[in-house]
C-alpha cells in the first residue's frame, strides 16, 4: 500500500502538465485546475520534498534552440587599454580557468537561461578576483554573453554581433597615503 | 504486505551465512520483481475476484526476497559518484566559491528570510560551506564502504539537500535523482554484502540474512523508467521531431556552453545525429516497455508470441545497451559533470542479481585470474 501511494505521488508530482504559453486557450482553465489541484494533493508532502529537494518532473534538454550564448571573459588593463579575451568558450587560445568555469556546478551560476542567473553576479565577482590576482597588470575584468546562432549543418556557430548581460568589475585599490614626515617626539623634561 | 514471500532464485549474498545459503537454494518460487518473476513454474491457476486477484499480485511483485547484490551494487556507484564530485569541487578550489555566501561565494540560497537551514543554524560563512562539504564527503565515504550505511545514506541524503539549498544554482537534475535514490536505499538492506557492516555482522555472528527485500531495487528500477519518460514528455522544442528534422542533438552538441569538441565534425555527422535524436526521443518516450521487456525476459518459459520475439530479439538487452550507449556518448561529447555517471550508477538495478552473479563468473572464466584476483583483493 505504502509504495502504491509513493508511487501515486510521484506520478502526480512528475505530471506534464503544459504551461500556459503551450495551452489552446479552450484547455487553459482545465490547465490551471489541475495545477491547483496538484498542488492541494502534495501540500502535506511539502515538507519532505522541501527538506530534501526532491521532484518528479524530469527535464533534459527540453528545448535546443538555435540561439545561443557564448561567455567571453576578458581584461584589460587601465581605463582606457584594449580589453583582451581571457576565456571563452570552445577557445582553444582563451582558457583562463576552463576547467573551474565549465565545471558543473559554477555553470549553473553563469549559463543564461530565459534570464541570467541569480548567482551571476557572484560569479563575475569571484571570476574578477581570479584575474586579479593572476594577471596583476589587469585593472577591470568584463562577462558577458554573446549571442550567436548555432548552424549543425555547417559545423559551426555564428555571432549575431549582439552582447547581453554584460558585468565588469574594476580591481579594488587602497588608497595611497600621503606621505608625512613623522613629527620628532617632544622629548619630556626630566623631572 | 503478504506474509507469503516469494524469493527469487538468487545466488546468497557473498559472505551470507549457511543456514541462510541453503534458504537461497531451497528458495525456487517466481520472485516476481517488476515482472521478474522466475520463469521455472507456471503460476498455478487463480481463482477469486479480479481485484483480489490484482492485489495479490501486485503485493507478491513487491514482497519478493533477493540476493543483496544488486542493491549493493547501486550504492557503492552512487556514492563514489558523488564523493567524485565532491572532490572535484574540492580540487578546482570551489568549495567557498560555489557554498559560501554572497558577495564572495555564489550561495545566494544561504541568507534571506527562506536561507538553507544550515545557514541558520551555523551561520551564512565559509566554514558552513565547508562544515557542509566534510560532513557529505565523510558521509559519501561511509555509504561506499558501507559503514553504518543506513545513518549515512540518511545523513549524505540531508547534506547534499543542503548543498542544493544553499546553492540553488548548482543544485542539477542528476543531484534531485541521485537524492530520490539514496532516500530508497536508506529503506534498503544495500549493506548486507560488499560492505564493513555486512563484515562485521558476520564477525559478531549476527550475519545479515542472504536474502533481502528487493522492493527498493524495483522502486530505483521505476524511478529510472520514470525519469526517462518524464524527459521525453517534457522535450517540447520542435527540433525534438520531424518539424525541425530531428536537429535537438546536432543544436546542442554545436552550443559552446556545453559541447567539449569543435563543432566541425557535427556537419559531416548530421544525419547520424538526425538518427541519435529520433531514437533518444523514441527510447525516452517508450522507455515504460522496458517494465514489459524485463517481465517477458523472467517469465520465458511462458506461452506467447510477443514473449518469444521479444527474448529472441533480446529486447531488453538492446534497451539496457541502447540507455548506456546514450550516457557513455553524452559523457564523451558534452560537458555535463557527473549526469552521465550519476545515470549509469543505477543500471545495476536493471539486472537480477543472478544475473550480475553470472556475469561475475564469465568474468572469472574469461579474464586471466591474476587480474581478477588483484581486483578482488
Amino acid at each position: 500500500m505504502v509504495i502504491a501511494l509513493v508511487l501515486a505521488i510521484g506520478l502526480v508530482d512528475g505530471c506534464p502538465i503544459p504551461s500556459n504559453k503551450r495551452t489552446i486557450p479552450a484547455l487553459l482553465p482545465a490547465v490551471k485546475e489541475m495545477r491547483v489541484l496538484r498542488t492541494q494533493v502534495l501540500a502535506p508532502l511539502r515538507p519532505v520534498r522541501d527538506g530534501f529537494r526532491l521532484h518528479q518532473l524530469w527535464k533534459l534538454f527540453p528545448t535546443a534552440s538555435l540561439n545561443q550564448y557564448r561567455m567571453w571573459v576578458e581584461g584589460r588593463a587601465g581605463r582606457d587599454g584594449a580589453w583582451q579575451i581571457l576565456y571563452r568558450p570552445l577557445d582553444p587560445e582563451h582558457t583562463f580557468k576552463r576547467d573551474e568555469i565549465e565545471y558543473r556546478r559554477l555553470r549553473g551560476a553563469w549559463n543564461p537561461g530565459r534570464s541570467a542567473r541569480r548567482g551571476y553576479a557572484s560569479f563575475v565577482k569571484w571570476v574578477a578576483g581570479e584575474v586579479f590576482n593572476a594577471r596583476p597588470d589587469f585593472d577591470e575584468v568584463r562577462v558577458r554573453m554573446e549571442k550567436i546562432r548555432v548552424n549543425p549543418r555547417e559545423g559551426k556557430f555564428e555571432s549575431t554581433g549582439k552582447f547581453q548581460y554584460e558585468r565588469s568589475r574594476r580591481r579594488a585599490r587602497e588608497r595611497e597615503k600621503p606621505v608625512v614626515e613623522p613629527a620628532a617626539p617632544i622629548e619630556e623634561p626630566e623631572p | 504486505m503478504s506474509k507469503r514471500r516469494r524469493d527469487s532464485r538468487q545466488p546468497p549474498a557473498p559472505g551470507a551465512d549457511a543456514a541462510s545459503k541453503s534458504d537461497a537454494s531451497a528458495a525456487a518460487g517466481a520472485g516476481p520483481g517488476a515482472g521478474e518473476a522466475s520463469a521455472a513454474t507456471a503460476p498455478p491457476p487463480r481463482r477469486g475476484n479480479p481485484i483480489g486477484r490484482v492485489w495479490r499480485a501486485w503485493v507478491e511483485l513487491w514482497d519478493g526476497r533477493e540476493a543483496p547484490t544488486s542493491l549493493a551494487l547501486c550504492r557503492i556507484l552512487v556514492a563514489a559518484v558523488l564523493l567524485a564530485d565532491l572532490l572535484q569541487t574540492r580540487s578546482y578550489g570551489l568549495v567557498e566559491t560555489v557554498w559560501g555566501p554572497p558577495p564572495d561565494g555564489l550561495g545566494w540560497g544561504g541568507q534571506g528570510a527562506s536561507a538553507a537551514a544550515a545557514a541558520r543554524w551555523f551561520g551564512a560563512s565559509v566554514g558552513t560551506a565547508w562544515l557542509l562539504w566534510w560532513t557529505a564527503a565523510i558521509a559519501a565515504l561511509f555509504v561506499l564502504a558501507g559503514i553504518a550505511t543506513r545513518p549515512a545514506v540518511l545523513l549524505l541524503a540531508l547534506t547534499w539537500a543542503q548543498l542544493g539549498h544553499t546553492a540553488p544554482d548548482s543544485d542539477r537534475g542528476i543531484d534531485f535523482m541521485l537524492r530520490a535514490v539514496l532516500l530508497v536505499l536508506v529503506f534498503s538492506r544495500c549493506n548486507a554484502c560488499w560492505s564493513v557492516d555486512a563484515w562485521f555482522r558476520r564477525r559478531i555472528r549476527r550475519p545479515f540474512p542472504s536474502l533481502v527485500p528487493s522492493w527498493p531495487r524495483l522502486l530505483i528500477f521505476a524511478q529510472l523508467i520514470w525519469i526517462y519518460s518524464s524527459a521525453g514528455q517534457n522535450k517540447v522544442d520542435k527540433a525534438w521531431g520531424p518539424l525541425e528534422h530531428f536537429s535537438a542533438l546536432a543544436n546542442i552538441l554545436t552550443d559552446p556552453h556545453f559541447a567539449r569538441f569543435d563543432p566541425a565534425w557535427i556537419a559531416i555527422f548530421f544525419p547520424v545525429l538526425q538518427l541519435a535524436t529520433f531514437a533518444t526521443i523514441f527510447f525516452e518516450l517508450t522507455s515504460p516497455v522496458m517494465i514489459l521487456l524485463t517481465w517477458w525476459h523472467s517469465t520465458r518459459d511462458r506461452p506467447g508470441r510477443l514473449r518469444r520475439l521479444s527474448n529472441l530479439l533480446r529486447l531488453r538487452w538492446v534497451w539496457i545497451l541502447t540507455g548506456a550507449s546514450f550516457h557513455l556518448g553524452i559523457a564523451v561529447t558534452m560537458r555535463l559533470g557527473i549526469f552521465s555517471w550519476g545515470m549509469l550508477a543505477l543500471y545495476p538495478v536493471l539486472f537480477r542479481p543472478d544475473e550480475l552473479a553470472r556475469a561475475w563468473t564469465w568474468l572469472q572464466a574469461h579474464i586471466p585470474r591474476r587480474g581478477l584476483r588483484s581486483a578482488s583483493s
